[in-house]
C-alpha cells in the first residue's frame, strides 16, 4: 500500500484529503454523467422520433400527388413505384398504399392498421378536395432511430465524461494545492515542534485571511498555552523535587532520631539517626517488629506517653531512659506529637534527642556541688538538705532515724607527722570504709575536717552499725612506702524523734554523746542520754 | 328624358349580359339512355377513373384543342386545374398504359358532330352552341 511520507508524518494515500475529495467528486461526476446521459438518451430518442415523424411527413408531402392519383385510379403500378420509393428511405422500413376502392400495394412488410408504430396519411382525391380516396401507411425504422439516438447519447456521455474527468482533475489539483498541501505542511511542522517549545507554526502569506490562517493562529495559541502550562508544571516539579531533596536531607542527616509509630507501637518509618540512637545494628533487621516502647528502660511509661500523645492536641515532651546496654545508661529527650496519615490512621511522630551527655554533665555538676571533692561524700551544705528531706519523710511516715556522728581519733598526728597527703589518703580510706558498710539509702556526710555524720533509717540497728563502723575504722591504713597507721573513732548517736525533732538539736546531741565517748576513753560509741542534758 | 333613361338602362343590361360567362354543358348522343350525370360522375369519367356509362358501354370522351376557351373553362370549373396541369396528369399516367386522355377534337363543330353520330360519345360545349341534336346530361358552372 502506497503511503506518502513527509518529515516523519505518514499518511495513507487513500485517507488523504485530496484523494477523498477527488474520489467524492469523481463518484458524483460519474453519477451525474450517468443521470444526464439517461436523460439525454431519452430526450434524443424522442427528438429522433419526432424528426422521423417530420421526415415521414415530408416524404408523404413529396409523394402525395402521385399516391393520390394512384389511389384515385386504383393504379397499382404507380402505387408500387411510390411505395418502393418510400421504403428506399432509411427511416422507412415498410410502406403500403391502399385505396378505398380496394387497391392495396406494399413495399417491404405488409402493413395493416393494427401494426404498432405505423404512421398513416390520408390521400385526398386529386380532383375533389376533401374527398378521401385512400391512405399511405409507413412503418418508421425504429432500429435506425434508436441506434441514432444511442450514438448521439454515447457521444454525449463521452464528451460529458471527458469534461467531468478534466473537472475532477482540476478539483483534485485545487484541493491538493489550496487545502491538502498546506495542511500537510502544517501537520509536518506541528509534528516537529516538541510540546512546550518556543517554536510556532509559520502562516504562509497566501493563507493569512482564510480558514487555514485561522487554524494556524488557533494552533499557535494552543501551543503557547501548552508551553505555559508545561513551563509552570516543570517549575512546580523542580520546586517539589528540590523540596523533597531538602526534606530528605533533613530527615536523613538530622542529628535527632525521627520515627513514625502507629497505635500498636510499630515503627512505620524512621531515619538513620534513630537506628543509631536505639543501638540498632545493621544485622538487627527485625527491629521493625519490635515495639517502640520496648527499647526503653520503662516500657510502660513510654506506652502511656504514646497513648497520651494520641489524645493530646499538643506535643508531649519527656526525657526517657533507654534500656541499658553494656552498663551504659542513655537518656533521650522525646518530643511526641500526633499526626494523621492519608488513610486517616492516627500515628505519632517521635523526635528523639540524645541527651545522655547533658544528663551526665548535669549529674556531674550536681555531684560536684553536693559532694566533698576529697572523699566523694555529701558536703555539709548538701548533706544538711538531705537530712532535711530524710527527716521530713520520717515525719510523714511516722518512722524514726538515727544521727550517727563519727569523729576520728588520732588523726591530727598523722597530718602533722606524715603530711597532708597522708591525711587525705586516710580520709579517703575512711570515707570508703564507711560507705561500703552502709546501705544505699543511708546518708553519709563529711561534716567537718575529720568528722562524719551518718543518717540511717534502721534505728534499731544503729548500735550494731556503730560497732561495725568502729571495727572497720580500727583496721590499719596503708600509706605506702611500707608505712601503716592505725586510727580509731568516737561515735555519738542521737535519735529522731526520741532526742528531738530539730535537726540542729539532734546533731548537737549526737555531738554531746560523741564528746562523752572521747572523754571516757575513745574508740567507742554512745547514745545521747536524756539525763545528760 | 324618358328616352335617355331607357337608353342607359338598356346599355347596362347589355353590358351585364356580355360580362356573364357562357355556361358549359356536358352532352351525349340522343340515343344514350343516360339522362343526367352528377358532377362527380362527370369528373370520374373525364379523369379516367370510370370509363363506362351506367348501361355498361365504354364512354368515348372527347376533348377540345388545348388552346380552346372551352377546354380551359371546363377543367378549371370542374376540377380547378389548368390545362397544363391536366396535361401533366395524363403524361404521368401515359407510361402505365392503363389510362388514356380523352380523344382530341379539332374544334367545337367536330366535337358536336362526333357526339351526334356516336352513341357512346361524351363531350362538352358552350351552352350557346347547343342546337338540339345532342342530349345535355349535366352543367358545369
Amino acid at each position: 500500500m502506497a503511503a506518502s511520507r513527509w518529515l516523519g508524518v505518514s499518511i495513507n494515500t487513500r485517507s488523504s484529503l485530496a484523494y477523498q475529495a477527488g474520489l467524492s467528486i469523481l463518484l458524483g461526476a460519474l453519477l451525474l454523467t450517468l443521470c444526464f446521459s439517461f436523460y439525454f438518451y431519452d430526450r434524443t430518442y424522442r427528438e429522433q422520433l419526432q424528426t422521423a415523424d417530420q421526415q415521414l411527413q415530408q416524404l408523404f408531402d413529396t409523394v402525395e400527388n402521385s399516391a393520390a392519383v394512384a389511389a384515385y385510379l386504383d393504379n397499382d403500378e404507380i402505387a408500387l413505384e411510390v411505395a418502393r420509393g418510400l421504403s428506399r428511405n432509411d427511416i422507412v422500413s415498410a410502406a403500403t398504399i391502399t385505396s378505398l376502392t380496394g387497391m392495396q400495394v406494399s413495399s417491404g412488410t405488409e402493413l395493416s392498421m393494427t401494426t404498432p408504430g405505423i404512421k398513416s396519411f390520408a390521400l385526398e382525391s386529386p380532383f375533389i378536395s376533401g374527398d378521401t380516396v385512400g391512405s399511405i401507411t409507413m412503418l418508421p425504422n425504429h432500429d435506425l432511430i434508436k441506434a441514432s439516438a444511442q450514438t448521439a447519447a454515447w457521444r454525449h456521455v463521452f464528451i460529458t465524461s471527458i469534461q467531468s474527468l478534466a473537472l475532477v482533475a482540476l478539483a483534485i489539483f485545487l484541493v491538493h494545492r489550496n487545502l491538502s498541501a498546506p495542511i500537510k505542511r502544517l501537520a509536518g511542522q506541528l509534528h516537529l515542534i516538541p510540546p512546550g517549545s518556543k517554536e510556532r507554526l509559520q502562516c504562509p502569506r497566501s493563507h493569512e485571511n482564510d480558514e487555514i490562517g485561522l487554524l494556524i493562529k488557533d494552533t499557535n495559541r494552543l501551543l503557547t498555552a501548552t508551553q505555559n502550562t508545561l513551563d509552570g508544571e516543570r517549575r512546580l516539579r523542580e520546586y517539589a523535587e528540590s523540596l523533597e531533596r531538602q526534606f530528605r536531607l533533613i530527615f536523613e542527616k538530622a542529628s535527632c532520631g525521627i520515627a513514625l509509630v502507629n497505635a500498636h507501637g510499630k515503627i512505620l518509618m524512621h531515619n538513620p539517626s534513630l537506628e543509631h540512637m536505639l543501638n540498632i545494628t545493621a544485622t538487627q533487621t527485625d527491629f521493625r517488629n519490635t515495639p517502640f516502647h520496648s527499647f526503653f528502660a520503662d516500657p510502660d511509661q513510654v506506652r502511656t506517653l504514646l497513648e497520651r500523645a494520641h489524645h493530646a492536641n499538643n506535643p508531649v515532651t519527656k526525657d526517657l531512659q533507654l534500656k541499658p546496654t553494656n552498663d551504659e545508661t542513655r537518656w533521650l529527650n522525646s518530643l511526641i506529637s500526633k499526626v494523621t496519615d492519608e488513610d486517616g490512621e492516627m500515628i505519632v511522630e517521635c523526635i528523639l534527642y540524645d541527651i545522655s551527655e547533658r544528663t551526665a554533665r548535669e549529674q556531674q555538676t550536681q555531684f560536684e556541688a553536693e559532694r566533698d571533692p576529697l572523699t566523694g561524700l555529701y558536703n555539709r551544705r548538701a548533706g544538711f538538705r538531705k537530712i532535711e528531706s530524710a527527716v521530713q519523710q520520717a515525719k510523714e511516715t511516722s518512722s524514726r532515724c538515727a544521727f550517727i556522728l563519727v569523729d576520728l581519733d588520732k588523726f591530727k598526728p598523722i597530718n602533722d607527722n606524715h603530711g597532708h597527703d597522708a591525711g587525705d589518703l586516710v580520709l579517703k580510706t575512711v570515707a570508703h570504709r564507711l560507705s561500703s558498710h552502709l546501705r544505699q539509702h543511708d546518708i553519709v556526710i563529711r561534716w567537718g575536717g575529720d568528722e562524719f555524720l551518718i543518717i540511717v533509717e534502721q534505728v534499731n540497728h544503729s548500735a550494731r552499725i556503730a560497732e561495725k563502723l568502729l571495727q572497720t575504722l580500727q583496721d590499719d591504713i596503708d600509706l605506702g612506702n611500707g608505712l601503716q597507721v592505725s586510727i580509731g573513732a568516737s561515735i555519738g548517736i542521737s535519735l529522731f524523734p526520741d532526742h528531738g525533732d530539730q535537726i540542729e538539736d539532734l546533731i548537737q546531741r549526737a555531738d554531746v554523746a560523741m564528746y562523752q565517748v572521747k572523754e571516757s576513753g575513745r574508740n567507742h560509741y554512745a547514745f545521747y542520754a536524756t539525763a545528760q542534758a | 328624358m324618358q328616352k335617355l333613361f331607357n337608353i342607359v338602362m338598356l346599355s347596362i343590361l347589355l353590358l351585364v349580359a356580355a360580362q356573364a360567362p357562357a355556361g358549359i354543358v356536358v352532352i351525349v348522343n340522343n340515343e344514350n339512355p343516360v339522362s343526367e350525370l352528377s358532377k362527380r360522375e362527370i369528373i370520374d369519367i373525364y379523369m379516367g377513373r370510370n370509363l363506362y356509362f351506367s348501361d355498361g358501354k365504354l364512354a368515348l370522351r372527347l376533348d377540345h384543342p388545348p388552346t380552346s376557351g372551352e377546354r380551359e373553362q371546363f377543367y378549371q370549373t370542374l376540377v380547378k386545374k389548368s390545362v397544363a396541369q391536366m396535361n401533366a396528369y395524363w403524361a404521368k399516367l401515359l407510361f402505365t398504359g392503363r389510362a388514356s386522355p380523352p380523344l382530341l377534337m379539332g374544334d367545337s363543330e367536330q366535337l358536336l358532330d362526333t357526339v351526334r353520330n356516336n352513341r357512346n360519345a361524351i363531350g362538352y360545349i358552350e351552352e350557346s352552341n347547343l342546337d338540339g341534336s345532342v342530349k345535355v346530361v349535366g352543367r358545369v358552372d
